[in-house]
């Protein structure tokens, strides 16, 4: 029992990064522009944000720092993509190449540095008062940190946003149709350039909230590779913002078990389990690919 | 397209000429040594030249290679320690690079160096190993201190070991008598031999307290990906872990997972008390004073080719300072068993060691020398997980 | 004002003052503004961290054409980069995007690696040495293979696919470094046995230099000739325009989109193959590490042109070596110079040439 709570919270806590670039790129994508640079977001977002909550010791600054970096690098991924035409890969592998050297550059003094006294700042772990009772369950899921309450409401909000409102009615027909919004009056482009920005942001927030909650401490290249990973699962949820708790968690299960697997020696290779998280979001792509037609916005597929 | 071509052949031209500015002194010198038939001819060029000199005579400078990034409270954070020790005690300056993958790269990494007029050289990797021969063999004139032992010494190429067996033996110790639930976790990342040969020490220690302790050994097949030290560290924890020990080149994640609950945890290869002195326990780090001696010989022109070997005694390797917590009981415990070291009372690997199967590694009083401890390719018992 | 699209911005453009605009538009001034964006930001990030800048410049060309030693270190680093671009341009002339470069080229060492200590180890050099390319190749594109065919018959994303795959790869090579592969007489570390040798290339001048260079741009050359002066060229060239004509024309897309895209693994198999053959004599973790990617980079910049390739190749290769000396004098992290490289990069994808909507 108490494994099933380890195994839980485990991944839970290396889901909620991944959750928030997953939903931020899912914003994007809706729009017809892959963000690939959402691991150069979730780096600077980290970087910055912890530097910020190691100043101020304040949890509003640091998000608010962080969500800042993210939305600069996928304002330039906007600019690019949007404006020039670049490619879209291309472009987001430049921008996290070139958030690794300016993160390195300047986070150079934060690697030393502890964030101390984490529990006063806000960034401290809070249970919910009744919730948090529930055998198994309350100690895994409802003994977290406030960002990770926001990511369990995350999707549920973008859900409601991209199905029941009339904005994200529009949002989506810029992925589709981008005739169709024009039609309507509103301006395509500045429609993508406001869901890349964002993608940006929550992409920076799950940074924000890896370095300074989950891992409390930066090092250089700290994301390795959960922003591609988040942008693999995006397809994995078909581009329904509901499927994002069950794609994100996946790899936040994958990552609690490579350690799981280990602890409790179970004979797998230990290169397996390291790779698991690669691993299964690879097979459950190709699941999902396969199995069902994806329903993919228009615009993408002349992309992918 | 045909506008990116100009546009990108205009850039080159542009970085060209820009290079020509700047370094026209320099491209002088350049067509001499180009102007050499073959490559040999201008290695030979350079040996006639200094010929007289012994390795690593006369050097203003010290050139230290590392695998990772020197701020990482860990093994790189050792070699900049060095080169602070270097730059107080023999006056010399002392050149990092950091990030220097274990690829043939280093050459180019190591020339860079010795053109800025590096004459002592300290690689710190294994995997730079073979590509700092080939260095030192172009180079006669500079001296090599190069890291883990091996039968590449010799000329101006000297091998340097510590043997990190003894802190971890001690660590071990401390973590059993630290440990309430008797069981102790070990972060690995990769099995190399340093990290096996660690992870035994450690649980050897640890045995001598208390001979029913557990030692559970992850690994996380990188240096320094701290999400994945977090999910490793907290599982540990649950799984009944209440002393956490790293092999990992940032360790500070680990710190501050043990600090917030309320667990302790040793560094690793670097004194990290300044991050939590509560939580912190020790490390084995390396004690560059048995080493300066050597530099200083060099520099003075006294360089002699050596293999060198040592532990406590030979002031290569110590602890870090202990905790805050530790209490003055422990620590004359744990300075006796480090005496007995220094005398040879204990000899870390001394048989009867068993691997995890029960099988014998090193028959009853056997003392294997360090060669066939580095060799150790197995965990011992009292171990679990596992190395494959 | 809405309507302001990229593709509606064409015509003002053309409205503009005809001597000036032209000036802006022309090819020298971009130029010039991609060389001198990136280095003026990166001059003030420099001055924001107190390092004298023109120090800091100095050293980076210094380190470029100072010295033999450092050209011949860009000349092995814009093979590997060479090869792997065209490992990227390749699919991306026929509608796909290979991002696994990093992993086939890794993929294609160790194998090459393997045979070389194994089977080839008795063959003599003019027969060994092509052999061992040809064994690069065979391994980087059995490992492309997964990938295309994860996209031919599962329908996956290709670029995620690929991307993912070189994680794996990593894995999956440390598994192999750590295991069966061992070298047993190396200490115990992580590396495979020497390959014999004289399956090595010779390195000239006191460098690292080898002939791989010329066999990455000759293979520039033959990739260009073949896309433009072949039959396969044409079909490639059509599938690459328009897939439904190419599809209407009788072509079979699929099997020579899977075919573009295994020639593509055999070229990144090969700069691993030069990599062993040439430098680096044995396989260990860590051989060869983002050159895959840069090497995407690289073909992006050129809009996937092969030849143009081994331009932007140099460049990036220049660039790289010249963080080494840059941290050695300065101190700064050697990934900042990853800072300029982007900076150059996002100056050309800014003011490169357009590409129609």
């Amino acid at each position: 029992m108490r494994d099933l709570t380890t195994v839980l919270a485990c991944m839970i806590s290396a889901g909620t990064p991944i959750l928030y670039a997953l939903i931020g790129d899912l914003i994007g994508e809706r729009a017809g522009i892959i963000s690939l640079s959402v691991e150069g977001s979730m780096l600077c977002g980290a970087c910055i944000g912890f530097g910020t909550a190691v100043a101020t010791h304040n949890m509003l600054f640091a998000v608010l720092s962080g969500a800042l970096a993210g939305g600069l690098i996928g304002f330039c991924q906007a600019f690019l993509t949007i404006d020039r035409k670049s490619n879209m890969m291309a472009s987001g592998f430049v921008l996290m190449f070139f958030a690794m050297g300016l993160t390195a550059f300047y986070g150079r003094s934060l690697l030393n540095i502890s964030i101390g006294g984490a529990n006063s700042a806000g960034l401290g772990k809070i249970a919910i008062p009744v919730l948090s009772k529930i055998p198994v369950l309350g100690t895994a899921l409802f003994t977290q940190d406030i960002l990770t309450y926001i990511s369990y409401l995350l999707p549920l909000i973008v859900y409601f946003f991209i199905y029941k409102t009339k904005y994200g009615l529009i949002l989506c027909s810029v992925g589709e149709r981008p005739e169709v919004t024009l039609a309507y009056g509103y301006n395509p482009r500045l429609i993508q350039y406001g869901a890349v920005i964002m993608a940006g942001v929550l992409a920076g927030i799950g940074g924000v909230q890896m370095s300074v909650i989950y891992t409390m401490g930066w090092a250089n290249n700290m994301v390795n590779g959960r922003g591609f990973i988040a942008t693999a699962l995006v397809i994995l949820c078909s581009w329904k913002p509901q499927r994002a708790y069950l794609a994100a968690y996946l790899f936040g299960l994958a990552q609690a078990l490579q350690i799981f697997l280990q602890v409790h020696s179970v004979p797998v290779s230990m290169y397996i389990t390291l790779m698991l998280p690669y691993l299964l979001t690879l097979v459950a792509l190709g699941f999902i690919s396969s199995s069902k037609k994806p329903t993919m916005p228009e615009k993408l597929k002349i992309v992918i | 397209m045909k506008k990116n071509y100009r546009i990108l052949s205009l850039l080159l031209v542009l970085f060209l000429m820009a290079g020509i500015m700047t370094g026209c002194v320099k491209k002088t010198d350049d067509a001499q040594t180009s102007g050499q038939p073959t490559g040999s001819g201008s290695t030979t060029a350079s040996t006639t030249a200094t010929g007289n000199l012994k390795p690593g005579e006369g050097s203003k400078k010290i050139g230290i290679i590392m695998g990772g990034s020197k701020d990482d409270y860990g093994f790189n954070y050792a070699f900049a320690q060095l080169a602070d020790q270097v730059q107080k005690e023999l006056g010399i300056e002392a050149v990092i690079k950091e990030n220097v993958p274990t690829t043939s790269d280093f050459e180019g990494v190591c020339e860079e160096l010795i053109s800025q007029g590096c004459k002592i050289i300290f690689p710190s990797q294994f995997g730079y190993l073979e590509y700092a021969h080939n260095v030192a063999q172009r180079h006669p004139d500079v001296a090599f201190y190069s890291f883990p032992i091996t039968d590449y010494n010799g000329g101006n190429f000297s091998t340097i070991h510590g043997n990190a067996h003894e802190p971890w033996y001690i660590n071990g110790a401390l973590a059993a008598m630290y440990s309430k639930t008797g069981k102790v976790g070990f972060i690995g990342s990769l099995p190399i031999p340093d990290v096996i040969v660690s992870v035994d020490a450690f649980t050897l220690g640890a045995q001598s307290i208390n001979p029913k302790i557990q030692v559970s050994a992850v690994f996380t097949g990188s240096w320094a990906d701290t999400g994945l030290q977090t999910t490793a560290t907290n599982q540990l924890l649950d799984s009944g872990c209440d002393v956490i020990a790293p092999f990992q080149d940032s360790v500070k994640t680990v710190i501050e997972i043990c600090a917030s609950r309320g667990a302790h945890a040793f560094g690793c290869n670097a004194d990290a008390y300044s991050l939590d002195p509560k939580t912190w326990l020790s490390a084995c780090i390396t004690d560059w004073s048995g080493y300066i001696p050597y530099i200083k010989a060099a520099i003075d022109g006294k360089y002699e080719n050596v293999n060198l070997s040592g532990g406590f005694k030979e002031h290569f390797i110590t602890n870090a300072k202990y905790g805050d917590t530790v209490t003055p009981d422990m620590v004359t415990k744990l300075t006796e068993i480090r005496k007995k070291i220094e005398s040879g009372d204990i000899y870390v690997f001394q048989g009867p060691v068993y691997d995890q199967s029960g099988a014998v590694m090193f028959k009853d009083g056997y003392r294997p020398t360090i060669q066939e401890i580095n060799l150790v390719n197995k965990l011992v018992k009292g171990v679990t997980g596992k190395l494959n | 004002m809405k309507t302001k699209t990229a593709a509606a911005k064409q015509p003002s453009d053309a409205g503009r003052s005809v001597a000036l605009g032209s000036f802006f538009d022309s090819t020298p001034f971009r130029a010039l503004i991609c060389f001198v964006a990136p280095v003026t930001i990166f001059g003030l990030l420099l001055a924001s961290e107190g390092k004298s800048v023109f120090e800091t410049y100095k050293t980076i060309y210094f380190s470029i054409f100072g010295s033999v030693y450092g050209i011949g270190e860009v000349v092995i680093r814009a093979t590997y980069l060479i090869l792997t671009s065209i490992a990227a341009i390749l699919p991306a002339r026929v509608g796909l995007a290979n991002a696994g470069g990093e992993g086939q080229m890794a993929m294609g060492a160790v194998g090459t690696a393997v045979v070389g200590s194994t089977i080839f180890s008795r063959l003599v050099t003019p027969v060994g040495i092509p052999m061992m390319l040809l064994a690069g190749m065979f391994f980087g594109a059995l490992w492309a293979g997964i990938g295309i065919y994860c996209y031919m018959r599962l329908g996956m994303n290709e670029t995620l696919t690929t991307i993912l795959m070189n994680y794996i790869s990593t894995f999956i090579i440390a598994m192999l470094l750590f295991g069966v592969l061992r070298d047993p007489k190396g200490w115990n570390y992580p590396q495979t046995v020497q390959i014999a040798k004289q399956l090595r290339f010779n390195m000239y001048f006191g460098t690292r230099m080898n002939v791989g260079i010329f066999i990455a741009i000759a293979m520039a050359f033959f990739v260009w000739f073949v896309i433009n002066k072949t039959k396969a060229g044409f079909v490639i060239r059509t599938i690459g325009g328009n897939q439904n004509a190419a599809r209407f024309a009788g072509i079979n897309v699929k099997k020579v989109q899977a075919l573009v895209f295994l020639a593509a693994g055999a070229v990144a198999g090969l700069a691993g193959a030069i990599m062993i053959v040439g430098v680096e004599g044995r396989m260990r973790t860590g051989a060869g590490e983002t050159m895959g990617f840069m090497g995407f980079l690289a073909a992006g910049m050129v809009k996937n042109s092969p030849v143009l390739a081994i331009l932007s190749a140099f460049l990036i290769g220049a660039l790289n070596v010249a963080g080494n000396s840059m941290e050695i004098k300065t101190g700064l992290p050697a990934a900042s110079i990853q800072i300029l490289i982007m900076l150059v990069l996002l100056t050309i994808m800014t003011v490169g040439g357009k590409k129609k909507s």
